[in-house]
């Protein structure tokens, strides 16, 4: 049932546009994301080399550490099919959504235009399957591409309105690792935004949160069929929570934990934790009318203050970033973030080698960079923020333009003060 | 900024800049032991002379043979390593000597590593320097206070050698195709420290010179250095100076000024180029401590000489003081730039100007980056008078980043062919270094040219279908609902490239801050300055001059300078990379020329 929704969807936008050209494309796009795939994964030292790289492989997500079952050739193909699985269900989120928009308040422009749409869905995937994070951690075969799957299988299914597999997809992400149970707030709220009843909206949360934990708790029950026991409770979770692998990573724990004494780390990594889900509640709340927005917010949350974040982490959160295009121009600071990522990826990887094997250099260089760029990734959410918040004002008080000259009415600096 | 860079630069070499060394691990206690080499030991050492002189002239594996048999002569642990090693250009295979002093009181994890190799960096025999260390296992067999092992080397060949035994010591030895290297039979512990001899002939010096320079620009902590400084000054007196250049010293401060100037250039030449200076470098790699000490008669110069007896007293003390070390040399600095043996100057006073050099790119790029939004024409409003000026939360003009992007997505695959080019054996014959390189400079420029002609046809098929547009326009509504034009595309590719070339500036200085400074004090210039422009004379001028910036001009230079044939530098630079690692060659390949290759699109690119 769910393959039909699918094609039905993509029928209607090769009807839209031009239809030969545009699936010309995207098999284009699509089958140099593969072939680039597969021909990174020919070398066999790169993909080492990227795997044993703490930026891309944390201790939860790192492929070294789960014992590797099948042949490695599958397990390859199988990352492949992943990302672009990803990237596929990113442009059909956009498809959807222009749908959505197409509804939306149109906002008029400068010169009594009207704003010109956000990216199409090609342009969406074409930038989740050629960000260079993205390829790095498939490439570096980091477990996290699964949870990243299930969130935008969520996202996904909750744009489409399908309550149950969109819980699903949010429960087995929570499932794969923890921190996506706050996108079930989102979800809830894609799925509940086309109910205008109050009463409605609170059935459809109630449905989705009982379903939600009944697929947690199946999938808990799942993994102690297989395993046999509860211990992989502690083993999973109790790392998450507990961080108790400090092996240095872009993140913001590790440095802290390891200068800790032991009677103050409970308490200082339940703040720590505390911070990292707080954001949900006033996020969903202030910006309840964008939940794509608030989906994006929260994954660059959990990027930014989870215990292991790793560059798969930014692939996902740069990866929905598009989905929210049509703020892209009110942006400030485009120039100064980029900057930032550049840099810290850049530094990172020379700052270990300088602390781990020239030895010239110490922890502190690579903890700064892990600074720099969590400061990228908080300039990030301000800034995405402030453009969207820009862009809902833009929209709900449309400047008082005479039709004279239509620079009138326009400065709105001065409102803003 | 880029003039406040250059003098803070300039002045780095200023006695006001830099400070006197001083040794900043207290274990060290240089010159504190009693030395037990004495006039006998420097008799035994003139009779291992002559003995080395004989056999100095045998095949490698013969010599290696005899030295094995004279080090078990003292009673020293002893074997050969034998190595091959095939680079693209040459094929080398040596054979290295080694024996193991076990320190009576030691349980064996730590050792100190004394070495010399066969040629010294003369391309003479190093004869002084092996029958120094065989006088030396002599002496030290005798003592009963070491608490390191003492591990003696002599490597074959010229950097192979060592490296090929290095590899072996840390278990990394290979049997490829490419490179063999023998398991060791005798090994210690993990090495904490390492001296590198070199002592050609068999005369007597009046001067001694620091190596210091390693792999990639690393250098060994500052405390090495002051360790052998401090000897020198009393216990064993020796002129010492850093490499081979002795500069009598002068009260005349501008003078002074020059000498320290002139020191201070030839350690950043050493460390840009990222070729070691002497065995030592290769210690280096392994996280040990290590320089060279090279002897040197220079003529005319008023120092007294010193023979094999100072020599040894003070190699002596040297590893007396580093036995006395609790753990690795930490304490000192790892970041800095001498401009005498006892003067230094510290990473704080030096990264400055570098940082200022990136942040003026930085800064330009971002004047640039603000000239293709609504900026300039706000201004222009404003200077006008007209307060309306409408200040919009967004940019009323796109980016365009097509013609950019794809600019330096093509020049870095170009130049990621370049260096698979140059290191890859395809097997044709008469397959030369310099043959590829040829091929790859066809490549690059083939890559301009059909950027720059793609870009001027794409220039003009806008330029017409706006002319169209605009004629509609007229004829349907006013001019004011009119898009203004996005900026031409060499503006953003111009921004593109300053602000990574600021990230490389930036990024590398802490690799390899000599590198770093040379590669932004040669592109400082061109890349501000250089734009599109109507006259053919003054684009023709910017693209030769680029040219000579680009690796290829820039390889002629220096074959020039050094009056050494192309081919010759190549391989210099191939060999460098392919048995040592450097990254020089990378360097240049994936991350200098395809910003220069971007350059010369970006002044080629049509003004509009």
């Amino acid at each position: 049932m769910a393959l039909t929704t699918v094609d039905s969807a993509g029928d209607s936008t090769l009807k839209r546009a031009s239809p030969t050209p545009r699936s010309l494309n995207a098999s284009i796009i699509f089958s140099t994301a593969l072939a680039l795939r597969i021909a990174l994964f020919q070398f066999p030292a790169l993909t080492t080399l990227l795997a044993g790289r703490v930026e891309i492989s944390t201790p939860i997500t790192s492929f070294k550490r789960c014992t590797p079952t099948s042949r490695p050739l599958l397990v390859n193909l199988l990352y492949v099919a992943c990302d672009l699985l990803i990237g596929y269900m990113l442009s059909q989120i956009t498809v959807l959504k222009d749908k959505d928009s197409a509804k939306a308040l149109k906002i008029r422009q400068f010169g009594d235009r009207i704003e010109e749409p956000g990216m199409d869905g090609l342009k969406v995937a074409t930038f989740y399957l050629f960000n260079p994070y993205t390829i790095a951690s498939c490439i570096g075969r980091s477990t996290i591409l699964y949870s990243n799957m299930a969130v935008v299988a969520g996202i996904w299914m909750g744009m489409k309105g399908n309550k149950g597999l969109a819980m699903f997809s949010v429960a087995a992400a929570a499932y794969l690792s923890l921190y996506p149970a706050m996108l079930i707030v989102p979800v809830v709220l894609l799925l509940a935004r086309n109910d205008t009843v109050q009463d409605q909206k609170k059935k459809m949360a109630l449905q989705c949160v009982t379903i939600f934990t009944g697929s947690l708790a199946s999938l808990f029950l799942l993994s102690y069929v297989l395993v046999g026991s509860w211990d992989f409770f502690s083993s999973v979770y109790g790392t998450i929570l507990m961080v108790s692998d400090l092996t240095p990573n872009l993140g913001l724990f590790w440095y802290f934990f390891i200068e800790m004494f032991d009677q103050f780390r409970p308490f200082f990594i339940l703040v720590f934790q505390i911070h990292v889900f707080i954001f949900a509640a006033p996020i969903s709340i202030k910006l309840r009318n964008h939940p794509l927005f608030v989906a994006f917010l929260l994954c660059t949350v959990m990027g930014t203050f989870k215990g292991y974040p790793s560059f798969g982490d930014a692939s996902l959160y740069l990866g929905l970033l598009p989905l929210c295009s049509e703020i892209f121009k009110y942006m400030r600071y485009t120039f100064l973030i980029v900057n930032l990522f550049l840099y810290s990826s850049l530094l990172a990887p020379i700052f270990w080698y300088l602390w781990v094997y020239v030895g010239s250099g110490n922890a502190n260089f690579f903890y700064a960079i892990g600074l720099v760029y969590g400061i990228g990734e908080i300039i990030l959410m301000i800034d995405t923020t402030y453009a969207l918040a820009r862009r809902d004002f833009e929209a709900q008080s449309p400047p008082e333009t005479s039709g004279e000259d239509p620079s009138l009415g326009w400065d709105r600096e001065v409102i803003q003060k | 900024m880029v003039a406040v860079s250059f003098i803070w630069l300039l002045a780095l070499p200023h006695q006001g800049y830099s400070k006197r060394t001083y040794i900043s691990e207290n274990a060290l206690l240089p010159g504190s032991a009693n030395v037990r080499f004495d006039y006998s030991d420097s008799l035994a050492a003139e009779a291992y002379r002559d003995t080395i002189q004989r056999i100095s002239t045998l095949s490698s594996y013969e010599r290696a043979q005899a030295l094995e048999q004279e080090f078990s002569k003292i009673g020293l642990k002893a074997a050969t390593q034998n190595y091959t090693l095939n680079t693209s250009t040459d094929s080398k295979r040596g054979v290295n000597t080694y024996a193991v002093f076990y320190a009576p009181r030691s349980d064996g994890t730590e050792a100190l590593v004394l070495s010399a190799s066969w040629t010294s960096r003369d391309q003479t025999p190093n004869i002084n320097a092996i029958s120094m260390l065989l006088a030396l296992g002599r002496v030290f067999k005798r003592c009963s206070h070491f608490s390191k092992d003492i591990i003696f080397v002599v490597s074959d060949g010229d950097a192979d050698g060592l490296q090929a035994w290095l590899k072996a010591y840390h278990g990394n030895e290979e049997n490829t195709q490419d490179r063999t290297e023998e398991t060791l039979r005798v090994r210690s512990g993990a090495i904490q420290a390492a001296l590198n001899l070199d002592f050609s002939g068999v005369g007597d010096y009046n001067a001694m010179g620091i190596f210091f320079e390693g792999v990639n620009g690393q250098l060994p902590n500052l405390d090495m250095i002051n360790t052998v400084a401090a000897i020198t000054e009393g216990f064993a007196p020796v002129e010492l100076t850093l490499h081979d250049e002795l500069i009598p010293y002068t009260p005349n401060l501008t003078k002074n000024y020059l000498n320290s100037l002139k020191r201070m250039l030839y350690m950043m030449k050493y460390q840009a180029v990222g070729s070691p200076t002497g065995n030592h470098g290769l210690y280096l790699k392994y996280k040990i401590d290590a320089i060279t000490l090279y002897g040197f008669d220079k003529p005319g110069w008023h120092s007294s000489r010193y023979s094999l007896f100072r020599l040894g007293t003070l190699i002596e003390s040297t590893v007396r003081s580093l036995n006395n070390l609790l753990e690795h040399l930490h304490q000192s600095f790892f970041f800095y730039l001498l401009s005498g043996v006892q003067r230094y100057t510290s990473i704080g006073l030096y990264m400055p100007p570098v940082i200022i050099l990136g942040v003026s790119f930085i800064f330009q790029a971002l004047s640039l980056w603000g000239h293709s939004s609504d900026l300039p024409s706000e201004l222009a409003a404003t200077a006008a008078g007209n307060k309306a000026a409408v200040a919009l939360p967004y940019s009323l003009r796109s980016r365009n980043y097509k013609v950019a992007s794809s600019v330096l997505a093509m020049s870095l695959v170009a130049g990621l062919t370049t260096f698979h080019l140059l290191t890859q054996q395809f097997g044709f014959p008469g397959e030369t270094p310099l043959l590829k390189f040829a091929a790859s400079v066809g490549v690059c420029s083939m890559l301009v040219f059909s950027a720059v002609s793609s870009a001027h046809v794409r220039d003009r098929i806008l330029k017409s279908t706006s002319l169209k547009g605009k004629s509609v326009d007229k004829t349907t509504s006013l001019s004011s609902s009119a898009e203004p034009a996005p900026a031409a595309d060499w503006i953003i590719l111009k921004t593109f490239i300053l602000a990574l070339s600021a990230l490389i500036v930036t990024t590398l200085s802490a690799l390899n801050f000599s590198l770093a400074v040379s590669i932004g004090l040669i592109i400082v210039f061109p890349y501000m300055t250089f734009r599109p422009s109507h006259y053919k004379v003054l684009s023709l001028i910017q693209i030769v001059a680029l040219i000579a910036i680009s690796p290829p001009g820039l390889m002629f230079i220096a074959s020039w300078w050094h009056s050494k044939d192309m081919s010759q530098v190549l391989a210099w630079v191939l060999e460098a990379y392919e048995v040592l690692g450097t990254w020089l060659l990378p360097t240049i390949c994936c991350v200098y020329w395809p910003l220069n290759m971007a350059a010369m699109v970006m002044v080629l690119l049509p003004v509009s």
